[in-house]
């Protein structure tokens, strides 16, 4: 019998062994996913007992985001404040004991609540000693000019509902990123219910997490697949305002009819005819498919501290048809995509093909201002070669400079840019994507105004504003 | 197996004071009534040393092992609840229930000191099981969805804590009666030996139990351990994994058919499979289980310092959680190091038991401590579905805490004889213990008659405990079938030959003339049946005392027997120790 009562000991010892592996699971390696996911509200509620660290803009002395100290009769607490009001909320997001959070202060959760891995001494021994931490100050990459030009050119849009994002195409750093209308994250817990409730979505980031119809600004995309697959800018065609498919006819916008032109042309005058001809008889759908996803579309930029909905090309590509190759040349039918893929995407072309990892935190500093992290830029992908993204670069010069987009000129500075005018079931989505200058890129912007109708009338002067603001500055 | 443990027990108690200083002056908590933590640190301090009084030889260091569990359960459950109104005094009661249980442990040990008396009444035990179990069903009333609680008078108690261990007891002396039996089997089927269908009353007993405790109480936890604890004691009786396997699959089938019958198994599995589905709702109290422990990361936030009270029922069901949020993973595995060292002595306790009913007992207690363990632990931690049940002595709740107690007791007093055993042996003069196997002297041989007489130590003598047992063994001649062993008090003629020996009142070779050697081989009765029970060796004329029980016993952990000359373990052969001159069978 003894036997038989040692082997069920070992049973028992296997089960407590197993135990203690569920448990260093939970706690070791699933501990930062638990700590940062959304529904978890413990880490709201550290937050009071111990201030938080500050978020700041890329000037690093605009503070976005800092926690108060309050005393009560249980000892202090803090209360999370953002003094610039609507300005940054779809960046920064809330922090509410409620409502769990969103934003950098959830992205950077780990650094803002201190209880990232222990990069200091003090820290390891505040974490031993479990005694309450300050978090650590997370400095953005936003410029806080370029933030509030953006800001108010959305807000003065005709609709008053678009987003807008600026790169760095060099670095990857993001400029700006806004999202309109916007919300005030002060007292997020009394004002969250009526927030959630607003017809306008002001909680929603749109420009990370919103999905529009692209229109035609889709069509850098197809033109850097078309020059793949061996299509020059001179390569004549002769437009008749109308493409057939089987069970599509493709049109131009407002039904114009362009005769012949080449290639460089039929960017610069947006037309959509000849991208269906050239992505139905030259491209084909798995070269299009896989530039657009070398481009960053249905991917969720798993490294961007922020939440980012995929851009979406719609069923897969074994199943398009000519109709779908068609629509999708010119970013209708199934394409969904937002700002900051596009932003990536303009980036990249300026960068001569090579697109950057984008980020958002400039550097992490301690409390007492020593620096723990700065991360580097980083190369995401050579998403086209060089010699194609130049050919690319020059042929968006062309929409700037005779095309569809030339209330973008910039006295002094070449301008390289795409309209785009996406139908929708209401009024067609307004975008503009551009970059400069063109033979030292800058800045890279994406900008769109929700059923704000052309490109040119809404998006592109808002574009066109941050750009100068840009040059401006660093240009100055 | 004699312990002394004075020193663990003031490290026991000094854990508990830290725990309680932590609180009341790093993390500024009102302080406790001070005076229940003197009642129980004097409580259990007494408790230590009443049993190194009552039970020298028995295995005392489980209680400083119940000391640090009772005193972590005490912290933990004193810093949830004590700026909680309307329970803000949880600590004290909890304090009282460890006094009560301490007593109930004293009472345990003075009583049941002779415990092998309760398997003469194993029946009216089920009968008790069945009655607890059956009490809550038609008297309980329901707390948090689980029907489970009776109250008798001021007192609210959970029978199922109680009914558990008379279920162990029952089972037991059920198993070590029915050993031989058990373990016979007919037929295989699929190279698995099936026994025989007529032994599975008790199996079919526990099912119906468990599933009854599932369905009308609602209690997956200890219709768990109802049907688990049992089935493991059947096989460490048996060997045989069939009785797991066929048991297995009867509380597959059952535990399925209520899944799809009952709304409350349903909901218990998805919140299993997907708390996030419904993070507020059905899935909250698993998910702030997780959070709470993810919290705690490698060293715990500092005692006081969680927010483990984010969980519902944080104090009994989910106490681990608060533990491995505050104290952190080295803190979680540290008190889970502890109940497996509870659950190693435990085994061991029952290693070194003499007769296959205090194995058992103590296999089951150890068993059914290990599992509620395991099972929430696994519960809170998403390993397992979750099931209401306490983790024992640190969750808050009375009736765990005096049943583990009483379990407790119960494996002192079995470690107690055990170890007079072991301290018994040593001397060649004190051989009264173990098992003398005897013919009638003079070669009269009746067919049938083999006295055997267990005596289980000198120190029960002196403790004025006689414990005779007399098992009448099959005819000589032929090959015993299993099963045809009586137990009866000892009534004098070969019985009485035998106890003389075992007293040393005779010098057994010269006066019992016939040696026979009886036990544990493997023979083949008249069907071909295997049979592990009594193989009975005829030799008129010559004696011999047998000196130990269970040759595995002999073999392994008592190497102070093994100069006596035995037979090789389990193989059967006779006897060639003291052996007189063989005189060839009439």
């Amino acid at each position: 019998m003894n036997a038989h009562l040692r082997r069920t000991f070992y049973l028992f010892v296997a089960g407590f062994v197993a135990l203690v592996g569920v448990m260093a699971y939970w706690q070791v390696y699933a501990r930062e996913s638990l700590a940062n996911n959304p529904d978890n509200s413990l880490q709201t509620r550290r937050s009071v007992e111990a201030p938080r660290g500050l978020i700041l803009a890329g000037d690093g002395e605009t503070v976005l985001a800092e926690s108060q100290k309050r005393e009560t009769e249980r000892g202090p607490v803090y209360d999370r404040v953002y003094p610039q009001g609507d300005l940054y909320s779809n960046v920064v997001g809330y922090w509410s004991v409620k409502y769990g959070a969103t934003g950098v202060e959830i992205g950077e959760n780990s650094t803002l609540s201190g209880n990232a891995d222990p990069a200091t001494l003090d820290e390891l021994i505040n974490q031993v000693s479990g005694g309450p931490q300050a978090g650590n100050n997370v400095e953005l990459t936003l410029d806080p000019n370029l933030q509030r030009v953006a800001y108010e050119g959305l807000a003065a849009s005709n609709t008053g509902q678009g987003s807008a994002v600026a790169i760095d195409p060099k670095t990857g750093d993001i400029l700006a990123m806004v999202s309109y209308p916007s919300f005030d994250a002060n007292n997020i817990d009394e004002r969250f219910p009526e927030l959630q409730q607003d017809p306008n979505n002001p909680l929603l980031n749109r420009a990370t997490q919103g999905l529009y119809a692209p229109g035609s600004v889709m069509k850098v995309i197809t033109a850097a697949a078309a020059l793949k697959s061996g299509v020059e800018p001179t390569d004549p065609f002769t437009d008749t305002g109308e493409y057939e498919t089987p069970g599509y006819t493709v049109v131009n916008y407002n039904d114009n009819i362009y005769g012949r032109v080449d290639f460089k042309q039929a960017l610069g005058l947006s037309i959509n005819t000849i991208f269906a001809k050239v992505a139905v008889e030259r491209i084909g759908a798995q070269m299009l498919y896989d530039t657009a996803l070398d481009f960053g579309f249905r991917d969720t930029y798993e490294e961007f501290p922020l939440e980012v909905a995929a851009s979406e090309l719609g069923p897969p590509v074994d199943t398009w048809v000519e109709g779908n190759i068609a629509q999708i040349s010119f970013g209708q039918d199934t394409v969904l995509s937002n700002v900051f893929e596009f932003a990536n995407v303009t980036a990249a072309i300026a960068n001569d093909g090579k697109m950057m990892e984008p980020r958002i935190v400039k550097e992490i500093r301690s409390p007492e201002g020593i620096i723990l992290d700065k991360p580097v830029p980083s190369a995401r992908a050579d998403v086209i070669d060089r010699e194609t993204a130049l050919t690319l670069q020059d042929m968006m010069v062309g929409v700037v400079e005779d095309g569809s987009a030339t209330p973008a000129q910039i006295a002094g500075v070449e301008v390289a840019g795409k309209t785009g005018t996406a139908e929708t079931n209401g009024d067609p989505h307004s975008w503009f994507i551009a970059f400069a200058p063109v033979e030292d890129p800058k800045i890279a912007v994406a900008v769109l105004v929700e059923n704000g109708g052309d490109g040119e009338k809404q998006a592109l002067p808002i574009a066109r504003q941050i750009m100068e603001a840009h040059l401006k500055s660093s240009g100055g | 197996m004699t312990q002394r443990a004075t020193l663990p027990m003031i490290l026991a108690l000094a854990i508990t004071t830290l725990g309680f200083a932590t609180l009341i002056f790093v993390q500024e908590a009102t302080s406790p009534p001070l005076i229940y933590g003197a009642y129980y640190a004097g409580t259990l301090f007494v408790l230590y040393l009443a049993v190194r009084l009552l039970l020298p030889h028995s295995d005392v260091l489980l209680l400083p092992i119940v000391t640090m569990l009772t005193g972590i359960g005490l912290v933990m459950i004193f810093r949830l609840t004590y700026d909680v109104p309307d329970i803000e005094n949880l600590a004290t009661t909890q304090a009282v229930w460890i006094l009560i249980g301490s007593g109930t442990l004293l009472l345990t040990v003075l009583f049941f000191r002779n415990y092998r008396r309760l398997f003469d009444y194993k029946y009216l035990f089920a009968l008790a099981a069945v009655v607890l179990i059956a009490s809550t069903i038609f008297f309980g009333y329901e707390v948090n969805g689980a029907q489970l609680w009776l109250q008798v008078g001021p007192v609210s108690f959970q029978p199922s804590e109680f009914a558990r261990i008379a279920l162990i007891i029952f089972f037991a002396g059920y198993l070590a009666e029915k050993r031989d039996l058990l373990a016979a089997t007919s037929r295989t089927i699929l190279g698995i030996q099936i026994p025989t269908l007529k032994y599975f009353g008790p199996v079919a007993f526990v099912w119906a139990a468990s599933l009854g405790l599932l369905v009308f109480e609602k209690d997956l936890g200890s219709s768990l351990l109802f049907f688990a604890v049992p089935l493991l004691m059947l096989y460490a009786a048996t060997g045989r994994i069939a009785y797991v396997i066929l048991g297995g699959l009867l509380f597959s089938v059952g535990a399925y058919v209520s899944y799809l019958l009952f709304g409350h198994v349903q909901v218990r599995v998805q919140t299993w499979l997907d708390p996030w589905s419904d993070p507020n709702g059905g899935g909250f109290q698993i998910l702030q289980s997780l959070f709470n422990i993810a919290e705690g990361g490698l060293t715990g936030t500092g005692l006081g310092a969680g927010f483990a009270q984010t969980i519902p029922e944080v104090q009994t069901d989910f106490i681990f959680s608060a533990i491995a949020s505050e104290l952190g993973l080295l803190g979680a595995t540290a008190v889970l190091l502890a109940f497996l060292v509870y659950v190693y002595r435990g085994i061991k306790i029952s290693l070194l038991a003499t007769d296959d009913a205090s194995k058992l007992l103590a296999f089951g207690l150890t068993a059914m401590f290990a599992l509620q363990t395991l099972v929430i632990v696994g519960g809170v931690t998403k390993a397992i579905p979750l099931t209401g049940i306490t983790l024992p002595f640190i969750s808050y709740g009375g009736s765990s805490v005096v049943g583990s107690f009483i379990l407790t007791g119960l494996l002192l007093v079995i470690s107690e004889k055990a170890g007079q055993r072991a301290a018994g042996e040593g001397d060649a003069a004190q051989c009264a213990v173990g098992r003398a196997v005897v013919h009638p002297p003079g070669g009269q041989r009746h067919a049938g008659d083999v006295g055997e007489v267990q005596r289980p130590g000198v120190a029960d003598e002196l403790l004025g405990t006689e414990h005779l047992t007399l098992r009448r063994e099959v005819p000589v001649v032929e090959v015993p079938v299993a099963g045809q062993r009586v137990v009866d008090p000892v009534a004098g003629g070969v019985e009485e030959h035998a106890r003389q020996v075992l007293d040393g009142e005779r010098d057994a070779p010269a006066v019992l003339g016939v040696v026979v050697h009886v036990h544990r081989a493997l023979g083949a009765d008249g069907a071909g049946r295997r049979v592990e029970g009594a193989r009975v060796e005829p030799a008129v004329g010559a004696a011999v005392v047998e000196r130990a029980v269970d040759h595995e016993t002999t073999a392994e952990l008592r190497p102070v027997q093994r100069r006596v000359g035995h037979a090789q373990a389990g193989s059967g052969r006779a006897v060639t120790g003291h052996r007189p001159p063989h005189q060839p069978t009439g």
